[in-house]
């Protein structure tokens, strides 16, 4: 996982909950990095896990809902990053198509140690949508947040929910998405 | 909690996170130097591959273009010429040259083109020649005869041991490219293409590798251009064997045309048999008539002094003789002798001028007195029912050979003649047309047939019978005329006549 990630989750935490809570994190949970993230470099994915396991201990949140909450607010920070012809997206079922034929794509080509999810579509119907989410980092609840944040950037209403998820054991994540 | 202690923790914490942001932030700049140091030595080294592929791009630039204008050139020395200049700017730093090493090791046609850089070289020629008289022709002779191959030399090795011992080059390396030998006997002369480096800085391996690859097709271009001028030697051999050939049919024709001057010439015997014939015959009168007058004279010889009777008796006589008369007729006869004598030294005069005929030099003459000349000539064979009228004009020199041109008109003139048998008038006319002297030659005889008309100046045509023309009158008059660049051109009408046109460069 990127340090940008971190240094968002960090930016996350602080202004939602307090530099203190951020700081115990860190000095708490002994990671290999001490808590000092370069934007460019990439960190042990446990990293994030154990983080974000521990956060939610101590806020006394249900950790899909504070993946989800930072996911959304991460949003925000990738939009930028993302290549002008996704700015341009029409609609948000566009955008949404582009994140792994054109989003993910480049950003391969700029990182080549960066890991990322696979996403197959189920597009039949006008109002609904299925994402399937495919990651050994089990990041589902984050996906449903960056869409969300998506949403929002798009001006769309959309209600999320998931049929399938790999933390229920399944072997993927179905992640029906409802244009409202 | 207190506030207090709240406030302790918040402040703890955030000194923290500055540590650890400054961690980061060093750690980030840490990564930044690596960075940049990594750009640079990739900079350098797609520099040095840039550099790489520019020199690769000359390398092949001078291959191809110098291959291109090689087959293009009109001779070997161009051939080398090129070669020479193109190599100078692809070197930069040589001086390009080149000779001949001769069987007895000596240099020869040597030629020097200063390096494309020169504001680096300030080198006279003469040091080269200098550099090059004390070359060591023999070992370089040796090696070459043992393989024609391109050279690196170090010149101190190779300077005339028995020159060489204080002399020291301004040159540290040459370059020999050999492009071609010519043997002889077993004695053998190089070609070469010396390029010369001042010192090691200026070598480029890589470059010399060019060169020596560019030597194939120079030593191709060359040996087809070698066979391409032996060609061109052999057609010029060809040639000058036409010319000959050619320059023995002319004798021919010459011989020929002396054949047809033989015709003439019974003409000119008449023409002077006319005058001295009544030359002679004025004589025998004049003998009549001295003897005549001796008669009545004769009295005046023998009396000392004459008595009455006596002048009456010669008075007498005077008288019977016709006295008066004798005296007026001998003046008569007299005059009439000096003019067939005048006759007769004109038409030696005339055929003085045709005997020069052969002397082709070209001088300033009045093409009108060529014709009068001419006519002279004819004029007994035009005597009766032939009228020549003539209309001079023509009042500036030409250049030309007055005793051939009278034989140009004289067949002009027969040829008229000869289409008139029932008689008829010929036309001479000369007059200027700007900067020309034209003639005309025009007569009232039969024309010429179409046909006949595109063999007129064939030698040996001739549509007259055997004994009357030999054909070779107007071939002879054409190039006679050709030598003169004059032009000649013919209006004719079966039934009304023919008229001949010629046209001659005036001389100022
Ligand atoms: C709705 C839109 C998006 C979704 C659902 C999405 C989903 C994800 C997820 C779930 C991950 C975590 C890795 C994993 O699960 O294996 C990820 C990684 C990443 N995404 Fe996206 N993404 C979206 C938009 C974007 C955009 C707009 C960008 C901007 C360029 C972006 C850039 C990245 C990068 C750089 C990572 C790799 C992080 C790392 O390995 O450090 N994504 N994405
Ligand atoms: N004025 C003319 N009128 C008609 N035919 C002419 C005239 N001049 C030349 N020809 C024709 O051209 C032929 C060639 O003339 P050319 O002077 O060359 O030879 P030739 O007069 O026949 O013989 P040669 O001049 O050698 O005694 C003549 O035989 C005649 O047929
Ligand atoms: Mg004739």
């Amino acid at each position: 996982m990127k340090g940008t990630v971190f240094n968002h989750l960090q930016e996350f935490v602080e202004q939602s909950h307090g530099y203190t809570v951020w700081d115990q994190a860190i000095s708490t949970l002994d990671l290999p990095s001490k808590g000092i993230y370069v934007g460019t470099q990439s960190y042990d994915d446990t990293e994030i896990t154990m983080l974000a396991v521990y956060l939610a201990e101590q806020l006394n949140a249900p950790l899909p809902d504070l993946i989800r909450s930072f996911g959304y607010s991460l949003f925000s920070h990738l939009m930028p990053m993302a290549p002008e012809q996704a700015k341009q997206a029409k609609d948000l079922r566009t955008f949404l198509h582009m994140v792994e034929k054109i989003i993910h794509v480049e950003v391969l080509k700029l990182y080549q140690d960066v890991n990322l999810p696979k996403f197959d579509y189920i597009d039949e119907e006008s109002k609904y949508m299925t994402m399937i989410y495919r990651s050994p980092r089990k990041l589902c609840f984050l996906s449903e947040g960056l869409i969300l944040g998506a949403a929002d950037h798009f001006k769309e209403q959309v209600k999320i929910d998931q049929s399938k998820c790999m933390h229920k054991g399944d072997d993927c994540c179905h992640i029906e998405i409802e244009f409202l | 909690m207190s506030q207090q202690s709240n406030e302790q923790e918040q402040l703890e914490a955030l000194k923290h996170i500055l540590d650890r942001e400054r961690a980061a932030r060093k750690e980030a700049e840490q990564k930044i130097e690596v960075f940049a140091s990594d750009i640079y030595e990739k900079n350098q080294l797609l520099q040095e591959q840039t550099h790489q592929a520019q020199e690769r791009q000359k390398q092949l630039e001078f291959l191809t273009g110098l291959a291109a204008e090689t087959w293009q050139q009109a001779s070997m020395t161009a051939i080398l010429d090129n070669y020479l200049d193109r190599s100078r700017n692809f070197l930069q730093f040589a001086f390009a040259t080149m000779f001949e090493l001769k069987p007895d090791y000596q240099l020869d046609r040597v030629q020097i083109l200063p390096a494309a850089e020169t504001q680096l070289m300030q080198f006279e020629e003469s040091e080269l020649r200098t550099l090059f008289n004390h070359l060591d022709g023999f070992r370089l002779s040796m090696e070459l005869t043992e393989q024609a191959e391109c050279k690196l030399l170090n010149l101190e090795e190779y300077l005339d041991p028995q020159l060489g011992k204080t002399y020291r080059p301004e040159f540290q390396f040459a370059y020999i490219v050999p492009l071609y030998q010519n043997s002889h006997n077993r004695q053998t002369t190089f070609g070469l293409a010396c390029f010369l480096f001042e010192d090691e800085a200026n070598l480029d391996i890589g470059q010399l590798q060019t060169i020596e690859s560019s030597r194939n097709t120079l030593i191709l271009a060359l040996s087809r251009k070698q066979n391409e001028t032996n060609q061109a030697k052999q057609l010029a051999e060809l040639e000058q064997a036409h010319q000959t050939l050619k320059q023995t049919q002319q004798q021919l024709i010459d011989s020929e045309k002396l054949a047809s001057l033989g015709m003439l010439s019974a003409g000119v015997a008449h023409e002077i048999n006319n005058p001295v014939g009544y030359v002679m015959s004025n004589i025998d009168t004049m003998h009549d008539y001295l003897s005549s007058l001796q008669s009545v004279l004769k009295p005046l010889n023998e009396n000392e002094q004459l008595d009455d009777a006596a002048c009456r008796t010669l008075m007498a006589k005077w008288q019977d003789e016709e006295g008066d008369y004798l005296l007026e007729d001998s003046q008569k006869i007299l005059n009439s002798s000096i003019d067939g004598l005048h006759r007769i030294r004109d038409i030696v005069e005339a055929l003085r001028s045709f005997s020069r005929m052969d002397n082709h030099e070209l001088e300033a003459i009045d093409v009108n007195s060529t014709i009068e000349h001419a006519l002279k000539m004819v004029k007994n064979e035009l005597k009766y029912n032939y009228q020549v009228i003539t209309d001079f004009q023509a009042d500036k020199p030409i250049m030309g050979s007055d005793g051939q041109l009278q034989q140009v008109f004289i067949n002009l003139f027969i040829n008229a003649k000869h289409a008139m048998k029932g008689g008829g008038s010929i036309t001479i006319k000369t007059w200027i047309d700007k900067a020309r002297v034209k003639v005309s030659v025009k007569d009232t005889g039969t024309g010429i047939k179409e046909e006949d008309l595109k063999q007129i100046f064939t030698p040996f045509f001739t549509t007259k019978k055997q004994g009357e023309g030999t054909g070779l009158g107007l071939a002879i008059s054409y190039s006679i005329l050709q030598q003169h660049h004059a032009k000649i051109e013919i209006n004719t009408q079966l039934g009304e006549g023919t008229e001949f046109l010629l046209s001659f460069f005036t001389f100022e």
